[in-house]
């Protein structure tokens, strides 16, 4: 008896070791009642370039004939950036990563995507629309984990991807060169995205001190070190601009 | 941890031996071993001396084109299109696996063996078996990808054979999942997605040209065309379809991709067939199916400054026929798009020359290769596209081209442009005034013949193009009166010889 008793013991922390890689990405879901809120601003630092006009080079008669504005770069009437993806990057127990009740939908429509970005939890199926009459192929750009690329023409008009690894994945489309969007895929459920004024509002944060992230498709990332006190609001502004 | 452990197992050894002893052994390998495994696992299941192996495999053989930190960024890398694979991304073309998935080990084993028709990429089946299997798992270090190795490769459903039926379908299919907008609509790579296509990398890329299924980078089989829609081709524009089509379409799809591909002949020489009457002046002209189609081989121009690596059009086919008083010849030569030389960008005009020696000789002198010299010039027909028709030229050498005088010019030359195609069709007579310059035609002589392409959207112009070596033309005697004029004096002959002889029996008898 005592044999096998020494056999698990010496196999034990090996078990550790094996297993050890994994833990950094377990997330641990506590009830929050006194948790805190961020609300963030971010500007476009500087006078921001004139929004980007896109040609609709080909397939106008279902894309539109008339010239796209690009949704990468979106900065409101008071420099407030559209679209930038806040995170506390470092978060580790908080309040639970809800499946969302339906499932998230990209809709390609009109050669755009629909919406240009979003978030929804990591090991979720994302439905993907080809609402347009003709051939759309959806494909990861290069930078991400996950990758794939896959045709949707006009005939097939619901695909579904799942993804999972948390991480930001950008989409693009081929026959439609314009075409991109934003996915991100969230292993804790403090991520929001800004809205045409710039801003973003984290709730139900835990008190202690976080690393807040911002992130931008083209104008790269800041952080800050944020301090929340339980039931506080804290108010953080970034200014961003072109590298 | 592993202090601890050797601690006590030195400890409890001592105290307890011979039962804890053997049991600490026993735990100890195991645990060894586990971590080995485990350890070899993460290396892709190669041991440590493969690995070493194949390193010295990929530093002789690979590192040349790849570098030797796999980054596709090797001394050679610049001189080849397409670009030499980053192994660093993990991301392979040529897969059985599905679209984002890794490769399996054999996937990588059969694009080592077999190389990557229509790139740089060589087949190495001349290196043994077990060099090839172990260069593949040193090729795999290069990326974390692999960790997790390879899923399950995609099954190929029970075949549907080719036949019109299936065909038609196809091509149906071809039309409604807009296979044209990057393969263009007779699929010669030409579609209207053609400008914006780039790969992970941020090259320029093609899409196949699927007439020329032998530059097919998977190969050529229904099984590997099957495939590579099914997987889609990773880092490229080229979607998956897997799950987009039933097994049955894909199958149909399959067989009218397959008929795309055009019989390819390569010779060294093409004949001009005899023909009656008139000779076509249209492309399209049904005649044309009566003269053989030879395929010749165009490669850049590396010889003199500015060089070209990587010529954009890799042959052309040329048709041939003749009467007594005239020549004609169709050119056609695939090239994706149509450019026309402008300013402000890097764009130049699409040109074409067709280059004969001034002079025939009876022994294998020709004039050199480019454009001819001092003592051998050469006679050049060109057409390009800022131009109209086809104009004659002589030169003794690169950059000494000079058109013939107006009045000499007796060129009747017609360029189409169409799906990807050119289309180029020369007439003149056999004979003409200016003997110093036009080279004369004769029957039944092996007449050299060569080649010069540029592809203006591909950057070339002056000697960055594409060239060939010589090749021959060869004038099939016309039917003369001679073929009637011999069989009559025979029969005239053999009846008088005939009369005569019979005359003489009779003349013996009576006497």
């Amino acid at each position: 008896m005592r044999t096998r008793w020494l056999t698990g013991l010496l196999i034990l922390p090996w078990l550790g070791i094996v297993m050890s890689p994994l833990q950094g990405l377990t997330y641990e879901a506590i009830s929050v009642s006194d948790g805190g809120t961020i609300v963030g601003e971010v500007k476009y630092a500087g006078d921001p370039p004139p929004p980007q006009k896109i040609e609709v080079t080909k397939d106008a008669n279902i894309c539109g004939a008339e010239p796209k504005l690009s949704p990468e770069l979106s900065v409101g009437a008071d420099k407030g950036i559209k679209d930038v993806v806040a995170s506390l990057p470092g978060i580790q127990k908080g309040k639970a990563l809800e499946k969302p009740a339906k499932p998230p939908v990209l809709d390609q429509k009109s050669c755009e995507y629909h919406p240009y970005a979003q978030i929804f939890p990591v090991n979720t199926t994302l439905e993907i629309l080809n609402s347009d009459d003709v051939l759309h192929n959806v494909k990861t750009e290069p930078g991400s984990k996950t990758t794939f690329n896959v045709a949707q023409p006009k005939f097939k008009r619901k695909i579904t991807q799942e993804f999972k690894n948390p991480e930001i994945v950008q989409v693009e489309c081929n026959v439609h060169g314009w075409m991109n969007a934003i996915l991100v895929v969230a292993d804790n459920p403090y991520y929001a995205l800004t809205d045409t004024n710039g801003s973003f509002k984290i709730t139900d944060v835990p008190p202690g001190k976080y690393t807040l992230k911002v992130w931008h498709s083209k104008l790269g990332e800041q952080t800050k070190d944020v301090t929340v006190g339980p039931k506080e609001e804290v108010k953080v502004a970034f200014d961003m601009k072109a590298p | 941890m592993r202090e601890i452990l050797r601690t006590r197992w030195m400890r409890a050894g001592v105290a307890a031996r011979p039962r804890w002893g053997a049991v600490l052994w026993g735990v100890g390998v195991g645990v060894a071993v586990a971590t080995a495994a485990l350890a070899q696992q993460q290396r892709g299941g190669a041991s440590p001396q493969d690995l070493e192996a194949g390193k010295q495999v990929y530093t002789g053989k690979c590192a040349q084109c790849h570098g030797d930190d796999g980054k596709g960024m090797g001394p050679a890398a610049d001189s080849v299109f397409p670009k030499p694979r980053d192994f660093t991304r993990g991301i392979y073309k040529i897969r059985t696996t599905p679209s984002g998935a890794v490769p399996t080990d054999d996937d990588l084993f059969r694009v080592i063996t077999n190389g990557l028709p229509g790139t740089s990429m060589p087949g190495w089946s001349v290196l043994p078996e077990r060099d090839r299997r172990q260069v593949v798992q040193y090729i795999k270090t290069f990326s974390g990808a692999f960790q997790e190795g390879a899923p399950t490769p995609i099954t190929f459903p029970a075949e549907v054979p080719s036949g019109a039926e299936s065909v038609a379908r196809g091509k149906e299919l071809y039309r409604d999942a807009e296979c044209w907008q990057c393969h263009g609509d007779e699929g010669r790579g030409d579609g209207p997605s053609l400008p914006d296509l780039r790969d992970d990398w941020d090259h320029p890329i093609w899409p196949a040209n699927l007439t020329k299924c032998w530059n097919f980078r998977g190969g050529s089989t229904r099984q590997d065309i099957f495939r590579a829609f099914m997987t889609g081709l990773s880092g490229t524009p080229m979607p998956s379809y897997a799950d987009i089509f039933e097994p049955e379409q894909a199958w149909d799809l399959t067989n009218y991709v397959h008929s795309l591909c055009r019989d390819r002949k390569v010779d060294i020489f093409v004949r001009a067939i005899a023909a009656e009457g008139d000779l076509p002046t249209d492309v399209n002209d049904p005649r044309w199916a009566d003269a053989p189609a030879i395929d010749f081989p165009l490669v850049g121009q590396i010889i003199q400054e500015p060089r070209q690596f990587t010529p954009a059009i890799d042959a052309v086919t040329v048709r041939a026929m003749h009467t007594a008083g005239e020549i004609a010849l169709l050119l056609s030569w695939d090239d994706r798009t149509h450019s026309q030389a402008k300013p402000e960008s890097q764009l130049y005009d699409d040109a074409f020359v067709v280059q004969w020696p001034v002079r025939l000789t009876e022994g294998p002198e020709k004039p050199y290769f480019l454009y001819g010299d001092t003592s051998r010039p050469a006679y050049l027909w060109r057409w390009a596209a800022n131009a109209e028709g086809v104009s004659e030229l002589n030169a003794t050498g690169f950059g000494t081209e000079s058109p013939q005088r107006q009045e000499s010019q007796a060129l009747k030359g017609t360029v189409v442009y169409a799906h990807g195609r050119y289309q180029m069709l020369v007439r003149r007579a056999i004979t003409t005034e200016d003997k110093d310059n036009d080279l004369q035609f004769e029957e039944a002589k092996f007449i050299p013949i060569a080649f010069s392409a540029w592809d203006g959207s591909n950057g070339e112009t002056g000697n960055k193009r594409a060239i060939s070596a010589w090749y021959f033309l060869y004038l099939e005697p016309t039917p003369s009166r001679a073929r009637l004029i011999y069989p009559g004096i025979a029969v005239v002959a053999i009846a008088a010889a005939e009369l005569f002889f019979s005359r003489q029996g009779r003349r013996r008898r009576s006497a």
